[in-house]
């Protein structure tokens, strides 16, 4: 216990003396680092192969390293270099990964970690005067950007609820808005649904019927596994599945009792990103990524290179700038990014994550954009989707 | 038998007239590349429709070439600048380029075509007649615009990931300058005297004005249209007027196009064409100018004068770029 305090404290002297350090020391190299897990189960071999939609399908690395070559010249024109390290935590011992930060001198940090490890590194900075300026990539979890927010800790994944609000909008713009919803056994499809249930309320839609589905064989539990007898009824345009493993609502389009799509976690599902998508620059981006990995660029894979594109961006406007007035430029929307989503995108002050435009997508296609033509807001069209500024749960902005 | 002898002149003019007619239909003004149909689209200078000559694959931005008798177009998916002959009725030659080229600018003896090569992030000329690159120099991620000077010394280049102007010495073939410019920066178009280049900023709402004596921007003429947001206006085509009073800016999802006064950098109106309005054209006579909808799939006619829109037509699928007789 007492080594254990010992350890945190050398720690926190660590970033400490990091801080106090003349800043032309290092004011023109930037360290950025990608934290990912070392057994990450969502990169085991049998994981990728079921390929569910949304689901990362590789590690985040190659698109960090396209969005830093695209700028690194320029950024190199006004005395800046980047430089970009990953590293494999074990996900438990948070007292050696800050030593592994500190010493790798990393000031820009890329999450691709389980929503409870971004929680317990987000509390260690904490206690830190100044953190790091943190990108979450890889968690959708509106915790992140509500309760548990920080004020250096930005997110370029859209957030749940963003991607709610999206087939929401959808829905109610094609009027398709009876809804059998089906919710399967985790405890994360559970919270999923709450948030789900947010969106279909904010957008008028109606839940005919709420059951929860499992994955069996058992003729005995056919009513919650048998995706006929669980779809037969009442009347309805869809079928809604929230299903945070993936395997149940992949299966379920074509398999309904009537013919009606199948939406949420399978069939026309929300995304950050889809490789067909061929307006506003994506097809080059993806293109590039596709040369690069011979796979197809994921949600997860756009948020990587947002994140470090964010940066380089803000680090290209303002060339002398330092880390403070960095995050600053970003957090407060005074920076605009390129998403090549169509408009400009930017960070939203009251909780950090970046607004932007989500894909409506199935297998091969994209089928449209949220937020669809003709909703309206006060202010910002994007804050239609997710947590707008009176909502937000984020006290420290 | 008597009847047919007197008719027989009459008969020779009638046809003589038909040919004439026949030959006169192929005369059209307007021009318009179509990226889904890998066509360009042959128009009347009032939108009817005349024929569709076959191109490389998904055809973009055009060019005069061979003093009015030739179009070059860049086709993004075959890797080529396909020419078409007007007379011909169509595609005669293709000159190889880079991977994926988008837009390019001639050099004023029309025997060097300086092409944007977006997926190398490069600039590279081609020496037309030989079909060989001459040399290339490294842009910025996604080069897009490229316009070269009059006398032929420069030639500048927009990146649209960098957001900057890269200045090109023909001469030393080396990069010269970088000028910041405005978020996501695609077209340009340069005043007739030679000293302000505007470049359309998509993302940005914006028109860079850069001074290209001092090489910076002078001034960025932001787009406000009434119960719009910054973010609905993406200004892409543009065109200054021979007469360099005018300039005519495409704004994007606003579905609109601004005439500007070149002098004062204002706007002097908008006015209403179709869904998200792309490629700008001027007729000869400078009359009619003519906007295409990337969404909409079709092309705007407008009265200079009276700055109303004439008259929508189809324009194929996707259409990217209009030019005119």
């Amino acid at each position: 216990m007492a080594a254990n305090r010992s350890g945190s404290a050398h720690c926190l002297f660590g970033w400490v003396a990091l801080l106090l350090m003349p800043v032309s020391v290092w004011a023109s190299s930037w360290n950025i680092l990608v934290v990912g897990l070392r057994d990450d189960p969502r990169y085991e071999r049998k994981t990728l192969e079921q390929a569910f939609i949304g689901k990362p399908t590789g590690r985040p690395l190659v698109a960090a390293q396209i969005a830093l070559d695209e700028i690194k010249d320029n950024l190199q024109d006004s005395g800046n270099q980047l430089k970009l390290q990953d590293l494999q935590w074990d996900g438990k011992n948070t007292t050696e990964l800050l030593a592994e930060i500190n010493k790798r001198k990393a000031q820009v940090l890329l999450l691709d970690l389980p929503k409870e490890q971004q929680k317990t590194l987000m509390a260690a900075f904490g206690t830190i005067s100044t953190a790091p300026i943190v990108f979450n990539i890889s968690e959708s979890s509106d915790e992140l950007r509500g309760v548990s927010c920080h004020p250096n800790w930005l997110h370029t994944l859209p957030s749940d609820r963003m991607l709610a609000d999206a087939m929401a909008q959808w829905l109610a713009a094609r009027n398709w808005r009876d809804v059998i919803l089906l919710v399967g056994p985790e405890p994360q499809d559970q919270a999923l649904r709450d948030i789900w249930m947010a969106s279909i309320k904010r957008f008028g839609l109606k839940v005919k019927a709420e059951r929860k589905f499992i994955l069996s064989g058992d003729p005995r539990q056919r009513e919650a596994s048998n995706s006929k007898l669980l779809t037969a009824e009442p009347a309805h345009d869809v079928v809604m599945v929230i299903d945070t493993v993936g395997e149940f609502a992949k299966a379920l389009p074509y398999n309904t009792a009537l013919p009606r799509p199948v939406v949420g976690s399978g069939g026309l599902v929300p995304l950050a990103w889809h490789p067909s998508w061929e307006r506003y620059g994506a097809p080059q981006l993806s293109h590039r990524f596709q040369k690069l990995t011979n796979k197809q660029m994921a949600s997860q894979d756009w948020a990587s290179w947002m994140a470090v594109k964010s940066f380089a961006t803000a680090l290209d406007e303002e060339p002398k700038a330092n880390l403070a007035q960095l995050l600053h430029n970003l957090r407060s929307s005074k920076t605009t990014l390129d998403g090549f989503k169509g408009t400009a995108l930017s960070f939203r002050p009251w909780d950090g994550q970046l607004r932007q435009g989500i894909f409506m997508a199935h297998g091969q296609a994209v089928a449209g954009m949220a937020p669809v033509e003709g909703v309206l807001h006060p202010k910002e069209i994007l804050d239609t989707l997710g947590a707008d500024e009176p909502e937000s749960l984020c006290k420290r902005r | 038998m008597q009847t047919l002898t007197t008719w027989f002149p009459l008969v020779r003019y009638a046809a003589a007239l038909l040919l004439a007619a026949s030959t006169h239909a192929t005369w059209a003004d307007v021009f318009v590349s179509s990226e889904k149909d890998n066509a360009i689209m042959v128009l009347h200078n009032d939108g009817t429709f005349i024929k569709n000559i076959a191109t490389c694959k998904r055809p973009r931005h055009m060019a005069w070439a061979n003093a009015g008798k030739q179009i070059m177009v860049a086709c993004g998916d075959s890797d080529q600048i396909g020419i078409v002959d007007i007379a011909a009725g169509k595609q005669v030659d293709t000159l190889p380029t880079g991977e994926s080229p988008e837009i390019f600018a001639l050099s004023p003896d029309g025997k060097t075509a300086y092409v944007s090569i977006e997926e190398g992030s490069q600039m590279v000329a081609y020496d037309i007649a030989r079909k060989k690159p001459v040399f290339s120099v490294k842009t910025g991620a996604e080069p897009e615009g490229v316009l070269a000077t009059p006398d032929g010394k420069l030639v500048y280049v927009t990146s649209e990931v960098t957001n900057s102007v890269h200045i090109v010495d023909v001469a030393t073939r080396k990069q010269v300058g970088m000028v910041k410019v405005g978020k996501r920066p695609r077209r340009f178009a340069l005043t007739p005297d030679g000293t302000e280049l505007w470049v359309t900023n998509e993302l940005g709402s914006s028109v860079s004005v850069m001074d290209t004596v001092t090489r910076s921007v002078k001034q960025t003429l932001e787009f406000e249209i009434t119960g719009m947001r910054k973010n609905d206006i993406s200004p892409v085509g543009m065109l200054i007027t021979p007469d360099g009073k005018t300039a005519w800016v495409a704004l994007g999802r606003a579905n609109q196009v601004a005439e500007v006064d070149v002098a004062t950098h204002t706007v002097r109106k908008v006015i209403l064409a179709g869904k998200r309005t792309w490629g700008v054209g001027l007729n000869g006579d400078g009359s009619r100018l003519y906007v295409v909808n990337g969404l909409s799939d079709d092309l705007t006619i407008v009265d200079v004068a009276s700055g109303k829109a004439l008259k929508t037509v189809p324009a194929g699928r996707v259409p990217h770029s209009v030019i005119t007789n």
